[in-house]
């Protein structure tokens, strides 16, 4: 029996049911502007479930810290309207430090991070000692923490005196905090060298361009591009990263406000400081995301590569 | 055939790894000449192109362009020189996604063959426009569809002034509504003059647009000759066997040796 045999019964919609009617073009665009009514109340529902279900918490989380024995002491040593008002100058003094240091520090970290990825990506066995001490550095300083690398670098070097040198405390921290910080850059950088295709560095070579050129023109602007949000997340975390520097001395904002507290016996000042630090790190990590979106969206939108 | 071939290869072995994907296959292609590669999938000749372009590297034999040899040791300094000789169109397009229509092609002239920004842009929109892509310079290659893509990216290759252009495939990977604007290219690049080797499943098109077929399989050279006598009268069985099954892709007998691999 061929296919042309086969004839295949009639389909009828099931009986009783005339389904939904043909919508005119109006009808549908109206539609597009004003969801049907049982769209909207699931909306509706959902932002009222949401706002109930937050005021609850945030009622059970308050009553169960303002009737813990020791909330109304705590309050006054570390919500204190009269100290945060009083130590505010001086932490904002010591966050200026915070601030001068990372956008100082910011763009040396990325060039370093770049450099050593770089290194760290050179196949020619010539290069062998430069890739080794690449590979060497970024494992030793992404293993060592930050602090103990602050310590050494702020209290070793300077104790060296050696001529020529700078023996301040306040250089070497920063040093401390490029190195640690770059090697993390640089392993960001990898991951975005890394993922650019090879078809991309094939079509590069097959038109004559070396290894170098095909790195400098073709893999590393889609590289960088790919990896703007990584880098923006270690950004963040190298303003945190200051506030380490108070321990060898550098009256930065943490350290501005353990000193406000040694001497009034008021901890406000460490919420000061940490008010200070979030009005920066929250808007950025805001923005983090908001170029991770776009990024998504630009890749989104296909294309071979 | 007269002259020195535009790519002479000899004897060339390839591997990757312990796997052998091409043995022996010698070639000469003049100048001129429009060769096409045809056989199932993994049977070399992806593999043949890119070890032309010293994209892989050969395992013996050599490959001599215009004469001079590139392949093996004489290959490891002018690997570049050779390449901007040598143009190369992938099934992928392969385009630069960060870079306009317009940088895409005018890239390679601008860094290696020196020209300034305002000629090589210059030759570049003449280009476009005598291929009816004018209105996509400033566009980015994902704005376009796939033939588009692949019209720039043939483009792309032939801003270089290669003496030669391998077409790896370039249809392959394209809606089938687009593949003619492609072939229609190819065509011209033909009348230009250009001397082209494609790897291609187009068996109709490369009887029109060839003027030698070459079977290849299992990484060998099986048959070669004019179109006729390739897709008409195949003498080998296993050319016979993959002509019909790319004519009459149910009825042929699936007996062609399964060599099918994750190479092109």
């Amino acid at each position: 029996m061929s296919i042309d045999d086969r004839v295949a019964p009639p389909a009828t919609p099931p009986v009783g049911r005339p389904g939904p009617p043909k919508l005119s073009d109006d009808e549908l665009s109206a539609l597009l502007i004003r969801p049907p009514w049982w769209k909207r109340r699931d909306v509706r529902r959902s932002s009222l479930i949401a706002t109930v279900s937050t005021v609850v918490l945030l009622a059970v989380l308050s009553i169960g810290l303002s009737s813990s024995a020791g909330w109304e002491s705590f309050q006054g040593a570390f919500l204190s309207p009269e100290h945060f008002v009083l130590s505010f100058p001086k932490v904002w003094d010591g966050f200026m430090l915070n601030v001068i240091l990372f956008i100082i520090l910011e763009p040396i970290v990325l060039v370093v991070g770049l450099g050593l990825a770089l290194l760290r990506n050179l196949s020619s066995p010539v290069f062998f000692p430069l890739r080794a001490f690449a590979i060497g550095y970024i494992d030793l300083f992404r293993g060592l923490p930050a602090i103990l690398v602050i310590l050494m670098l702020g209290m070793g070097i300077p104790a060296l005196r050696i001529e020529g040198l700078s023996s301040s405390p306040l250089f070497w921290g920063a040093v401390g905090c490029v190195l640690t910080s770059a090697a993390y850059t640089a392993e960001t950088y990898r991951a975005g060298i890394e993922s650019i295709h090879p078809s991309q560095r094939a079509a590069a070579r097959a038109l004559g361009f070396g290894h170098g050129r095909t790195l400098w023109y073709i893999v590393l602007p889609q590289a960088v591009r790919r990896v703007v949000p990584p880098l923006m997340s270690g950004f963040i975390a190298l303003q945190k990263e200051t506030a380490l520097i108070s321990v060898i001395g550098p009256m930065e904002a943490s350290r501005a406000a353990q000193a406000y507290s040694a001497t009034t016996f008021n901890f406000t000042s460490y919420l000061v400081a940490a008010v200070l630090f979030v009005s920066i790190t929250i808007p950025l990590t805001r923005l983090t995301d908001h170029l991770l979106r776009r990024a998504q969206l630009r890749r989104g939108m296909g294309g071979a590569v | 055939m007269s002259g020195v071939a535009a790519v002479s290869i000899r004897n060339l072995s390839q591997a990757y790894g312990s796997h052998l994907t091409l043995k022996n296959i010698s070639l000469d292609v003049a100048p001129h000449e429009v060769v096409a590669l045809i056989g199932p999938s993994g049977c070399g000749k992806s593999t043949l192109l890119r070890t032309i372009n010293l994209l892989e590297e050969s395992l013996a034999g050599e490959i001599l362009v215009h004469g001079e040899p590139v392949s093996g040791d004489a290959g490891r300094g002018g690997r570049d020189s050779v390449r901007r000789r040598v143009g190369m169109v992938f099934q992928q397009f392969n385009l630069f996604p960060h870079l306009t229509v317009l940088q895409n092609i005018t890239l390679a002239p601008r860094k290696l063959g020196k020209l300034s920004r305002s000629e090589a842009d210059a030759k570049a929109r003449a280009l476009l426009a005598r291929f009816g892509l004018a209105d996509k310079a400033d566009e980015y290659p994902d704005r376009l569809s796939g033939g588009q893509q692949q019209r720039v990216a043939i483009l792309r290759a032939l801003a270089t002034e290669p003496e030669v252009i391998l077409l790896d495939e370039v249809t392959s990977a394209l809606d089938p509504e687009t593949v003619g604007e492609v072939l229609a290219l190819i065509r011209e690049l033909r009348e230009l003059g250009l001397t082209l080797i494609l790897a291609t499943h187009e068996l109709q098109f490369a009887r029109t647009i060839a003027d030698r077929i070459v079977f290849l399989s299992a990484g060998e050279i099986v048959e070669q000759g004019t179109p006729g006598q390739i897709l008409d009268t195949p003498q080998h069985p296993r050319t016979r066997q993959f002509v019909a099954s790319m004519i009459h892709p149910e009825s042929a007998p699936s007996a062609i040796p399964s060599t099918k691999e994750s190479i092109g």
